[in-house]
């Protein structure tokens, strides 16, 4: 119950945090902005997306490609029955 | 436990998303080093996540939750050669992923991240029968996972690209190893997963696209390769005990495991993916503990299948 509580609280904290503005009021900050101004220079296609610099539609989208992976739990927890 | 790998991009993204994956005879062993051989089973994953870009796109937060339909997490012992497998449905590790954008040229993106699994399963528990909820707990409430993380994505040309992850996961702290007399645990000791070094690469090719808002817009078929190993030198599930004096040795050895995995991900309309994969693993791997070898090793199931969906919500 605990945990599920825990999980409950995290996944319904992030998206009110956004909506509530808070993490553009974060971006607004003077550091924070200068941080990501200094990102935005080393990356060719802008910080808004790609837009006309980029060509690509794998590293620019619309949708770039996902990996699919091979199973999460086909390893490891070896201290636990799997 | 959650592969940075799994349904993910180098790039951030808004999207929700499920996994599914279903490892076929999958090889049981028990708690007690693994050296406890038993029936091979057949697992089914499922994974809900919800990742949310911040930074004019530049990071993101990635929340990941499992389900899995497994063995149940208290087993009996009922002889030595194996356990009772009863199944159950039960909630894995939360994990939040965060991956930020560090470089993105026309043809080439490069991320980092770290990843954090966080207990959120139920502790694993060996019974045996001579009384009430006598037996072994796998106490995991101190159980945190680490995975620092980074990626690359490159074009080759207009219409193939090659992907990569490369993460080391690590367990923060050693977790309780507790004796159990009906609701009472006693600490006997404590164990730590190994340590595993991992690395994906894909490389994928859009082989049909459209620009229609509708229906199929791309087929992007990509052959993977997934490589795990331990990278510490007596991994799996080693214990001492201070109060039984025994440290009980790992019994499998380093592993190594290598999977091929071949993917077709189809891009419905502007706003949405499917994809399915079917995965074979490439070594078999021997046991490095003769006396107590359960099989092989480096290969936890003949063969996966893979799907996922995702609905991206972002411009």
């Amino acid at each position: 119950m605990k945990s599920l509580t825990t999980v409950a609280g995290i996944i319904l904290c992030l998206p009110a945090l956004a909506s509530a503005g808070l993490l553009d009021e974060i971006e607004d900050l003077q550091p924070v902005n200068a941080w990501i101004s200094s990102l935005e220079t080393s990356n060719e296609c802008g910080s808004t997306g790609c837009g006309d610099c980029c060509t690509s539609t794998t590293v620019c989208g619309p949708r770039v490609p996902m990996m699919m992976g091979d199973g999460g739990l086909g390893c490891c927890s070896s201290s636990r029955i799997i | 436990m959650t592969k940075v790998s799994e349904n993910n991009s180098v790039i951030p993204q808004d999207r929700i998303g499920i996994s599914y994956n279903l490892l076929n005879d999958v090889e049981l062993r028990s708690g007690f080093g693994g050296f406890v051989p038993g029936d091979d089973q057949e697992i089914s994953e499922f994974k809900f996540r919800y990742e949310k870009t911040f930074f004019d796109g530049n990071f993101s937060v990635d929340l990941i939750m499992p389900f899995n339909i497994t063995n149940e997490r208290d087993q009996s012992f009922n002889s030595l050669n194996g356990l009772t497998l009863d199944r159950e449905s039960e909630l894995g590790d939360l994990a939040i992923n965060l991956k930020a954008l560090l470089h993105r040229t026309d043809r080439f993106a490069l991320s980092a991240g770290l990843m954090l699994e966080i207990p959120t399963s139920d502790p694993q528990q060996i019974l045996i029968p001579i009384g009430p909820g006598i037996g072994l707990q796998f106490a995991n409430e101190d159980s945190y996972f680490l995975t620092p993380w980074i990626g690359g994505l490159y074009d080759l040309n207009d219409k193939t690209f090659v992907q990569s992850f490369m993460s080391y996961r690590m367990e923060t702290n050693r977790h309780d190893v507790n004796f159990l007399i009906g609701p009472a645990a006693f600490q006997i000791g404590d164990a730590q997963d190994p340590n595993y070094f991992m690395w994906s690469t894909q490389i994928g090719h859009r082989m049909y696209e459209n620009r229609s808002r509708r229906g199929i817009t791309a087929i992007i078929p990509s052959l993977e390769l997934h490589y795990t190993s331990s990278t510490d030198t007596d991994p799996t599930a080693s214990f001492q005990t201070p109060i039984i004096p025994i440290a009980i040795p790992p019994s499998i050895g380093s592993v190594d495991y290598l999977t091929l995995t071949l993917a077709t991900n189809i891009e419905l309309g502007r706003k949405a993916s499917l994809g399915m994969g079917f995965g074979l693993p490439l070594r078999e791997g021997n046991s490095t503990f003769p006396l107590l070898s359960s099989g092989p090793t480096d290969k936890n199931f003949d063969w996966s299948f893979n799907m996922n969906f995702n609905y991206y919500f972002g411009s």
